[in-house]
């Protein structure tokens, strides 16, 4: 691909990404908000391929846009959320420190980008920089697995026992003790439903 | 290419696998015993905690003060004495909270292996923390030990206030983490992609603006995890609803291990100026608000909440020393404090566990008289909350006196000065439980239950330690000057 149509990609997914996120946050509908969710997810994943991660492209679209999002939808419509559920959030004095926050952050942040000499180096390559070459192998599963394995093996293996502590806490706040409610004759049995 | 794993890799992992381990044992101990035992003491989830963490501890001080092992898994963690003395301050929280819980949680009907093995992991993670040298494998530990506190807050599901407590925690605690990973993308584009604390300290990138970026939000990802204001709005109100032990826990071992991950990513990135003025900033802010607000709390619990921002804002200080670059030494008064804020404040919550067992209060007024009623735990807290307030013959005083000492001799007399004032002021309302302790007549309205042994052996354990590192503290000292001398080696 030219460079030319790799910003032209670029630019279309990330401002894809950038409205779609901005679109998840301010529908009212929840439905509406995750199917956004799915459009923002899947632009991020046209921008890892763009950076040829391809297999985490792939893997973004299947695990995030795919499979996650589909249990997204499961709890919303199983939740049934209905219009008068969500209230307003706070006042106009609320919203107002809000954006006073947000455009501070801004400011900050666009005020740090413009005076970056790391940026500068960068735009001193001209508009439209030639792409660096990168080896065939790169982001194929291959070279993603072995780096995951040399260099990440200790936060890989910590990653799965932040997963556990994700497992017991939703199952432990999640389930629904018969215990509390029950009579003598039924003590012991044990049972748990697990309250989505 | 092939995986290899050296014999120090292995030792380095040691404890906090032990205690991985620990968490699962009792997990699986406790399945199909959920039936009507839930107000049974369950002493077999304390037993299986306390073997598994005394086990980490021998792991842990094998090592000792073995010289520093280098970079360990391609420059995720380290092995060093600083990281080694962090990982025993929660692994010893931990023993102290497991040893607590089986009397605490029996009188609660929520006496199950969920808590037990979150505290296991969290620790764990915890230990991993206070070695970790790169920003993944630090984003990693806290994500882990931050999910397994969002639970313990929330523990009491039928508890509506706690689960309110709970889930603002959450909320602000995934907000604050979208900081930390903000500013750790910054630091990783500014540094030409480096993600180990080494690499970043020996990139270029160092005087970016974007650099400096970074790093604030990295240290506003933290404050939110240490509770320094304007970032500590959550920390009364999850206090207050909390279960009073998930607060000891929080309240120590979320701070000692997020001071000590801070420490080390600070003296090896710097900051510069701007950076020293704003964390200065942030220290005098918290200093005086969390003693000035912590006044006229009757809640105990809303009380050590608001004396835990202060005593945040003292321990920033030898921070803005070293982030300022006027002597990397001054750190080294940081894993005392943490050890003495440790021992002091797990007696405190000790004795507060045992006065809201069963009953669920904490005011102040509930301990009026309670050394005529209960004299061994008025000497508990009494012994507690005068090492809080730094009077002398405690390890309170000691630890305050060092970041006093390291801010005088490195030129930081007005921050001094406020640390001292907001001192005096602090002593108000720790000797206000002392008198009330002492010198009222108990009321009669309101009936302790027996202590259970677990809380009666860590308040004693921890009032010893505090006099005792009070009165001997030169051990101490030396190791904690030794740990900050060996972590940039």
């Amino acid at each position: 691909m030219s460079p030319v149509m790799e910003h032209l990609f670029f630019g279309l997914a990330a401002v894809v990404a950038t409205v779609s996120s901005l679109l998840v946050v301010t529908r009212r509908n929840p439905i509406y908000s995750a199917l956004f969710l799915i459009v923002m997810l899947s632009a991020v994943a046209v921008i890892f391929m763009l950076l040829d991660a391809v297999f985490l492209g792939f893997m973004q679209l299947l695990v995030y846009a795919g499979a996650i999002m589909v249990l997204y939808l499961f709890v919303i419509m199983l939740i049934n959320p209905r219009d008068g559920d969500l209230s307003d959030e706070g006042g106009a004095p609320e919203r107002a420190f809000a954006a006073g926050v947000a455009l501070l952050i801004f400011s900050l942040l666009s005020f740090a980008i413009s005076h970056s000499q790391q940026v500068e180096k960068l735009d001193s390559a001209g508009s439209i920089p030639a792409l660096a070459a990168v080896p065939d192998s790169h982001g194929s599963v291959a070279s993603f697995g072995l780096e995951l394995f040399h260099n990440h093996l200790l936060v890989f293996e910590l990653t799965s026992v932040l997963i556990l502590v994700g497992i017991i806490g939703a199952v432990h706040l999640a389930m629904r003790r018969r215990s509390t409610s029950r009579s003598p004759s039924t003590v012991g049995d044990g049972q748990v439903t697990v309250d989505v | 290419m092939e995986l290899t794993i050296s014999r120090a890799e292995i030792l380095a992992i040691l404890p906090a696998g032990i205690l991985f381990i620990t968490g699962l044992v009792q997990l699986f101990s406790d399945l199909g015993k959920n039936g009507d035992d839930t107000r049974s003491e369950k002493t077999h989830l304390a037993m299986i905690g306390g073997a598994g963490l005394l086990l980490a501890l021998a792991a842990l001080f094998v090592q000792g003060t073995a010289a520093s092992t280098g970079s360990l898994y391609a420059g995720a963690m380290t092995d060093d004495l600083f990281g080694r003395m962090g990982a025993g301050v929660v692994m010893m929280t931990a023993l102290f909270c497991t040893l607590m819980s089986g009397g605490y949680l029996a009188s609660s009907a929520n006496n199950r292996a969920e808590f037990y093995a979150l505290i296991c992991f969290c620790a764990g993670a915890m230990a991993l923390l206070c070695q970790a040298t790169n920003l993944i494998s630090v984003f990693v530990a806290i994500e882990t030990l931050s999910l397994a506190v969002y639970v313990l807050a929330g523990y009491f599901k039928e508890n509506r206030s706690a689960s309110e407590g709970a889930f603002k925690y959450f909320v602000l605690g995934a907000f604050s983490s979208g900081f930390l990973l903000l500013g750790m993308a910054f630091i990783y584009g500014t540094t030409g992609g480096s993600i180990s604390f080494s690499d970043i300290a020996a990139s270029n990138g160092q005087g970016d603006s974007l650099f400096s970026i970074g790093t604030l939000l990295i240290l506003i990802g933290f404050s939110f995890k240490i509770g320094a204001v304007p970032f500590h709005s959550w920390v009364p109100d999850v206090y207050q609803a909390s279960p009073t032990l998930a607060v000891g826990w929080m309240a120590v071992a979320v701070k000692a291990s997020s001071f000590f991950a801070l420490c080390r990513f600070l003296l090896f990135t710097g900051g510069g100026q701007e950076l020293a003025q704003i964390l200065a900033a942030i220290s005098v802010v918290s200093m005086l608000l969390g003693n000035l607000a912590a006044l006229n709390q009757r809640s105990l619990k809303r009380m050590m909440a608001y004396s835990g921002i202060a005593h945040t804002g003292y321990l920033l200080i030898p921070l803005v020393i070293v982030v300022s670059g006027e002597g990397a030494s001054a750190g080294a008064s940081i894993p005392f404090y943490l050890f003495a804020y440790a021992a002091t404040t797990l007696a405190a919550f000790g004795v507060i566990t045992a006065i809201s067992v069963g009953t669920d209060r904490d005011d102040v007024r509930d301990l009026d008289g309670l050394a005529r009623n209960r004299p061994f735990l008025a000497i508990g807290l009494t012994i507690a909350l005068i090492s809080l307030a730094g009077i002398p013959l405690t390890a309170g005083f000691i630890a305050k006196l060092m970041i006093l000492q390291g801010a005088v001799s490195s030129g930081f007399l007005t921050l001094a000065l406020i640390a001292i004032i907001t001192t005096l002021i602090s002593v108000y309302y720790y000797l206000r439980p002392v008198v009330a302790m002492w010198f009222r007549e108990p009321r009669s309205s309101f009936d302790l239950v027996p202590a259970p042994w677990g809380v009666i052996f860590t308040v004693a354990v921890c009032a010893i330690a505090t006099v005792f590192i009070g009165i001997f503290p030169g051990w101490l000292v030396d190791l904690s000057r030794l740990s900050v001398e060996t972590i940039l080696g």
